[in-house]
Formats: C-alpha cells, sequence, structure tokens
C-alpha cells in the first residue's frame, strides 16, 4: 500500500512539474540586445515570443492569426498601421515575434532547421536568397497577382532559379552617402557641398574651427563599415567588384592582393587622426548619432538614406541635406544597399493562403500608403504613393538614381560573409582607430586569416 | 531484511523528479555540448554535424581574441572576488553591531544584487557616457580634466564593469559574514579582551580563523559567478572597444552568433572545465583551512 501510495505521488509530482513547464500559450521574455536599431542600445530590453497558437479560420470569417518574425529596427509605425488595419477590416491577426537585427538571422535558420518558422519572415529581399535556400524553404510568389504590379520586379527575382519568393516595400532600397545638417554647415560659413573628397577634408577641418564634429561615428559596428563598402563598390565597379568576389570565395584571390581596398580604409582611418571624428566613437550609440545630426553638434554622418529620415523624426524642424562621396575622384555612381525590406512566406506554414492574401492586400495603395506616410521613399508597386521624395534625396535623385547611375555595394557580392563580418572585419574597423595600433593593410591581412578560418570551418571545399 | 533494503531505497524515490529535471536539463545539454565540441557543428548544417576531433580547441587556443577573452575573464573573477570579499565583509562589521537602524543598511547594501544586470548595465551606460550623468557631475564640480569616454578605452571599461559587479553583489556577501560573524562564540572575544588583546588582535586571531567557513562559500561563489560572467559585459560594453572586454561567455556567444556551433560549445566546455577545475581546487584549499569553535 504504501508503495502504491509512494509511486502515486511520484507521478502526481512528476506530471505537475511538467504540466506548468508545458503551456503552450504563455508568453516567455528573454534577454536580448538592441544593435542596429532606431533607439538607444538598451541591453536589458526583452522580445517576447509567441506560442505560436493560431486559432482556425472558419467560413464564417472568424478571426486568423498568423505568425510573423520582425527584426527590431524595422518594426516601423507604418508597418504596425498595416497590421493594425488587417486585424480591423480583414479579422486577420498578425502575432508578431520581434527579434534583435543581430540575431534575426540565427533565429531564422535555426527555426527553418527545426520546422518551427512562422509564417512570414522580415528581411532583406533579395539578400535572404543568398543565406538560405530559397526554394526549399520559402513559398513561391511568382504567380501572385501583385507581381505584375512591381516596378522592378528584377530587384527580387532569384538569381538562381528566376522565381520571386519574397514580398518587398521598397524598389530603390537605400542609398548611401553623407547626411548632413545644412545649419551647421551654414554656421560654419560652407556654402556649397564638397564634391571631392579633398573638399570633404577641407570642409572638415571648417567645421572642426567652428567647434563642430565633422563626422560622427557611434560604436555600432555596422555603421563605420558602410564607408567601405560604399567605396569598395565604387573602386572596383560593378564588374570588378562581382569578379573579384567570386575569386575570393573559390580561394583564388586573398582581400589583400587589391591594394585599393587598404587604400580605403587608410583614407576612412586619416579621418580620425586628424581629428574630425567624435572623441567618443568607440562608445557612442546609433541614437547618439542620430541625436548629434539632429541637434547640430554634429555636421554629418556616413549611412544610408534611411538614416535622414531618423534623424527628421527625432527633429522635424532640422534641416537635413545628403550627398554622395567618392574617395576616389571621377567616379560617377552611388551605391546602394540592394536590398529592401520585405516578408517571405514559410513554405510549409500552415496559413500559406491567409499570407498570400496579407500580402495581396499590402501591395494595395490602401495599405501600402501607410508604409510610406512617415518614412517617405521609392514603393515596390506603381500605384502607390511613396510620399513626397524626401527634399534630402533630391541631389541623389537628381544626379544618380534618375540616370541609374547607382550601383550595388560591395557587401552585396559577399552577402555569406555577413555574420564573420559583423564580428571581425566591422569590429576591427572601429578597433584600428581606438588603438592606432593597424593600417588598412593590417586590417585586411588580419581579416583575411579569419576568412579562410571560416570558410574552412564551413567546410568550403576550396578552403579545405 | 527486505525491509530495510526498502527503507533505505524510499527516500531515493523521491529524489527521482528533481534528478529527472536536473538530468534533462542540466546534464543532457552538459553531454550534447561536450559531443558536439568535437564536430564541426554549425548552423548551415544542423542536421549534419561531422566529427573534427581537437580542431576546435586547436582553433580555439590559437585565437588571440579567445585568449584575450580568457585574459579578462580571470581578472574579472580575482579582482572582482577580493573586492567582493573585502567589501562585504567591512559592511558586515559595520551593520552586524547593533544600532538604530542597522536594519535599513542592511537592506539598502543588499538592494543592488536583486536587480536585473541588464538593468544596472542599462543604467550605468546612461551614467558613463560621454554627455552621461558621471561627467556632467565632474563638470559642475569643475573638473573636467577628468572627463572622458569612461567605456571606450580598455582600461576604465574594465574599472567600471569590476566596479559594477562589486557594487552589486558586495551586499550578497555581507550577508553572507553576517551569519559567519554571528555563529562566533561571544566567550571567545571576552575571553580574549580580558587577556588584553587589541581590537585588532581579536579580529586577526578570532574573527578571521572563525570566519574561514564563510570565507569558503564567498569565495567559491565568487570565483565561480566571476568566471562565468556575462550579463554586465554584453550589457555595458558588449565585449567592446573592438573585442576589449570580451570574456570567455561572451566569447562563446560570439561564435554562436557565426553559426559555428561546434566552436561555441567547444569554447563553453573550456569555460566549464575551468570553472570546475578552480572552483574544486579553491573549495579543497579553503576547507583545509576552517577551524572548529
Amino acid at each position: 500500500m504504501k508503495k502504491l501510495v509512494a509511486l502515486a505521488l511520484i507521478g502526481v509530482m512528476s506530471l505537475g512539474i511538467f504540466a506548468g513547464c508545458g503551456n503552450g500559450n504563455e508568453k516567455n521574455a528573454a534577454p536580448a540586445e538592441q544593435t542596429n536599431s532606431n533607439v538607444e542600445e538598451n541591453a536589458g530590453e526583452e522580445s517576447e515570443e509567441s506560442g505560436g497558437q493560431e486559432e482556425a479560420a472558419n467560413d464564417a470569417g472568424e478571426a486568423v492569426t498568423i505568425s510573423a518574425m520582425i527584426q527590431q529596427s524595422r518594426y516601423y509605425d507604418g508597418l504596425q498601421a498595416m497590421i493594425d488595419k488587417l486585424k480591423e477590416e480583414e479579422n486577420i491577426i498578425i502575432d508578431v515575434q520581434v527579434v534583435p537585427d543581430a540575431e534575426s538571422l540565427n533565429m531564422l535558420k535555426m527555426k527553418l532547421n527545426s520546422g518551427e518558422a512562422p509564417d512570414m519572415i522580415d528581411y532583406n529581399i533579395p539578400a535572404i536568397y543568398d543565406i538560405v535556400d530559397p526554394a526549399k524553404n520559402f513559398a513561391d510568389m511568382s504567380n501572385e497577382a501583385w507581381v505584375g504590379r512591381l516596378q522592378i520586379p528584377d530587384n527580387v527575382t532569384c538569381k538562381a532559379d528566376g522565381k520571386i519568393y519574397g514580398f518587398p516595400f521598397l524598389s530603390v532600397p537605400g542609398t548611401h552617402g553623407f547626411i548632413y545638417n545644412m545649419e551647421a554647415f551654414e554656421k560654419a560659413g560652407i556654402k556649397e557641398v564638397p564634391a571631392t573628397w579633398a573638399e570633404l577634408l577641407e570642409a572638415c577641418d571648417t567645421l572642426k574651427a567652428a567647434g563642430i564634429t565633422p563626422i560622427y561615428v557611434p560604436k555600432d559596428s555596422w555603421v563605420p563599415q558602410i564607408l567601405m563598402t560604399d567605396n569598395f563598390a565604387k573602386i572596383l565597379g560593378a564588374d570588378g567588384a562581382q569578379e573579384f568576389a567570386d575569386k575570393l570565395m573559390n580561394n583564388e584571390a586573398k582581400w589583400t592582393d587589391m591594394p585599393e581596398l587598404a587604400e580605403v580604409i587608410d583614407q576612412y582611418l586619416d579621418l580620425y587622426a586628424k581629428g574630425y571624428i567624435n572623441d567618443n566613437f568607440a562608445s557612442a550609440t546609433y541614437d547618439d548619432a542620430i541625436a548629434a545630426v539632429a541637434d547640430g553638434s554634429a555636421a554629418m554622418h556616413f549611412n544610408g538614406d534611411f538614416f535622414a529620415a531618423s534623424v527628421l523624426e527625432a527633429n522635424p524642424d532640422a534641416k537635413v541635406g545628403m550627398f554622395a562621396m567618392s574617395m576616389k575622384d571621377g567616379v560617377d555612381v552611388a551605391t546602394e544597399n540592394m536590398s529592401s525590406p520585405g516578408f517571405v512566406a514559410y513554405k510549409d506554414s500552415a496559413n500559406l493562403d491567409t499570407v498570400k492574401k496579407v500580402f495581396d492586400l499590402w501591395s494595395t495603395p490602401e495599405y501600402a500608403d501607410l508604409y510610406f506616410a512617415d518614412r517617405p521613399g521609392f514603393p515596390a508597386f506603381a500605384d502607390v504613393n511613396g510620399g513626397e521624395i524626401p527634399s534630402y534625396l533630391n541631389d541623389i535623385n537628381d544626379k544618380f538614381i534618375k540616370s541609374g547611375k547607382v550601383i550595388p555595394e560591395w557587401n552585396y557580392y559577399v552577402m555569406d560573409l555577413n555574420a564573420l563580418c559583423e564580428s571581425s572585419l566591422y569590429v576591427y574597423y572601429v578597433d584600428a582607430p581606438a588603438k592606432g595600433n593597424m593600417d588598412g593593410a593590417a586590417v585586411l591581412e588580419k581579416f583575411q586569416k579569419d576568412f579562410e578560418q571560416y570558410m574552412k570551418d564551413q567546410g568550403v571545399e576550396a578552403f579545405n | 531484511m527486505k525491509n530495510k533494503v526498502k527503507e533505505k531505497i524510499y527516500p531515493g524515490w523521491m529524489c527521482v523528479p528533481a534528478l529527472g529535471i536536473y538530468t534533462l536539463f542540466y546534464i543532457v545539454p552538459i553531454a550534447a555540448a561536450f559531443f558536439f565540441s568535437f564536430t564541426d557543428w554549425n548552423m548551415d548544417r544542423m542536421n549534419a554535424p561531422k566529427f573534427a576531433g581537437l580542431r576546435n580547441f586547436i582553433n580555439l587556443f590559437g585565437d588571440e581574441v579567445f585568449l584575450r577573452s580568457a585574459g579578462n575573464t580571470m581578472l574579472f573573477a580575482v579582482m572582482t572576488t577580493v573586492l567582493k570579499l573585502a567589501v562585504g565583509l567591512a559592511l558586515a562589521l559595520l551593520v552586524v553591531q547593533k544600532f538604530k537602524g542597522n536594519g535599513f543598511f542592511r537592506t539598502l547594501f543588499y538592494l543592488p544584487c536583486v536587480l536585473s544586470c541588464m538593468i544596472i548595465g542599462l543604467l550605468f551606460t546612461g551614467i558613463l557616457k560621454m554627455d552621461g550623468l558621471l561627467n556632467n557631475a565632474l563638470r559642475a564640480v569643475g573638473m573636467e580634466s577628468m572627463i572622458c569616454d569612461w567605456l571606450g578605452k580598455y582600461g576604465t571599461a574594465m574599472f567600471w564593469i569590476i566596479f559594477i559587479e562589486v557594487w552589486m553583489w558586495a551586499g550578497f556577501n555581507m550577508f553572507l559574514f553576517i551569519s559567519g560573524l554571528q555563529s562566533i562564540p561571544a566567550e571567545l572575544y571576552e575571553s580574549a579582551q580580558m587577556d588584553g588583546a587589541s581590537a585588532w588582535e581579536r579580529f586577526v586571531k578570532i574573527t578571521l580563523p572563525m570566519l574561514a567557513p564563510s570565507f569558503t562559500v564567498v569565495t567559491t561563489l565568487n570565483i565561480t559567478g566571476g568566471l562565468k560572467v556575462f550579463d554586465l559585459v554584453y550589457a555595458l560594453t558588449g565585449g567592446g572597444p573592438g573585442f576589449d572586454t570580451q570574456v570567455l561567455s561572451t566569447y562563446a556567444y560570439r561564435a554562436f552568433g557565426l553559426g559555428l556551433l561546434g566552436k561555441s560549445s567547444a569554447s563553453s566546455m573550456v569555460l566549464s572545465v575551468g570553472v570546475v577545475a578552480v572552483t574544486f581546487a579553491m573549495n579543497r584549499f579553503l576547507r583545509s583551512k576552517e577551524v572548529e569553535a
């Protein structure tokens, strides 16, 4: 009898413990870090994970819940407005799982590998095609009605099989250049925007003498590298960049084989040596950069044009302009981030029809206009109002975008190395000026070793 | 005889659920990590890891960032243990005395350790930034020469990480020492006083030896915690500037971020073995020094 009682007690205790842990609807919080986000770097922020429970739709139009994984820095107000509208008008609830940008790729790969991917996944299109096998993981959208209304369908077409797997928001994702505070320039007496690198350095001298930080660089390692990815592409040219990238990935060339790349890094380091960069570049955050340019304490910042939108959000009265700049004279192109923010649909989603319906609705002006309400841009769809072309983009639009003088940034050609670069090369770009112990050639030599080791660890044949 | 055997194993049955959970959530993951540390397991080949022998470990010890992380971890563990011990003991000696309000002070000193590390990291990031509270305060009192980018340089960043850790946990150690102090028989102090021993002599000859068990507990806990530090470093500096304040846990996390799960497992194994070895050695040494009243 005692034995039976004891066994029963053990069984009940075990069940009780596991029952408490096994509630599928419970929201679990996990520590997370913001990296390339629009808010101040906050290591205490938590991301919520949904339990993944979906209510089944029936013919009577009951609520349908689908899950979506969205990167923290891209959870814009406009996107939230679209999600809210879906809920109000279509009874489609999007259960948003916000993830830190730096961890989104790993989380995506883990969820795809474990068969537990959310129904919709936010990532850059078509960048994601080079990172994860799209045919194996994502639903083919080539025959969807909205594809016919894309302004530049080639931008989201997978080169390997000619199919479209992603739903983009933008047709021209983002050009790179110096975003500058016009009032800071006026205060320093600079009347003309620099047209060459030498003129830029002169302008920096003038700004420094006027007590204004010429260029603001935060510690977030994804920011300083933009100057390099921009200039590497300009110096190599689109064809040259593709060719060199292919050789690198096949172990037929080394990063140190192109001295021009080291020269770009040297010119970048020179900005620090001359005192044109804020003193606290090793600890300042991305939000500090936005605030500094917004209030005019810093004159310039090099980034994608989305930075200007963030400055205007921080200070709507700020007068902001943008100009493209090349370290090498005579280069008459701008670079762009080739990927648009957008969504892909998980191929094995139980709610694929609903996801397709969402994409269909989101492609219409009624929804898509909401996306651009606070962040004007170049919409992916012909009939969508992307808002007035921001004034800060006028110059770049006239000189480069309209005439097609835009080429992909260097990172586009080495997309597979994204994770490695974020954890090593981009960090060297911050470390080198902080310690003053590496020039451009030394940075690339060090990275070459990391690159070779990484490729060996990944099992790439050409490196083993 | 049979009943005696049954009586002996009867309590063991009660441990089954706890052991089961411990095995499932601790032993199994540790065993899995040990296994995967010898493979080339990575994010792109989640279901097909290949045996790689000692390659991960050889690469680790050839990686200067790993070696730097190990150095920082040892520095952090030793410095914080020594300082938390000293400050905790000092606070305990103060508040163990009977005076009005000592309960309030005990609570005050203990409070930081109940706060989340991430929250504290956020708080101090705001205080220590270039235009943060500390620099503004220095400016206000005319000490502009001391203003600097506290988290932007290795020396000052590491100093603040250690300082904040001590600030957080000295109160916890204080309570451990208080319980130790309260267990020392008062007669020992009385006899020593009668024999003419000074306050310092009583402290050195009675208090310290009798606190040996508390020292064992405090030192073991602090060394272990120091070697495993992650959240405070991650919150304050993210391992930066550059890789300057990387510790072993943030290094393992970085390897995980690269998708190199085998390498990440290997660095976690190195950390685990290090922690176990140091903890056992320290525990053994300190227990040999314990004195019974």
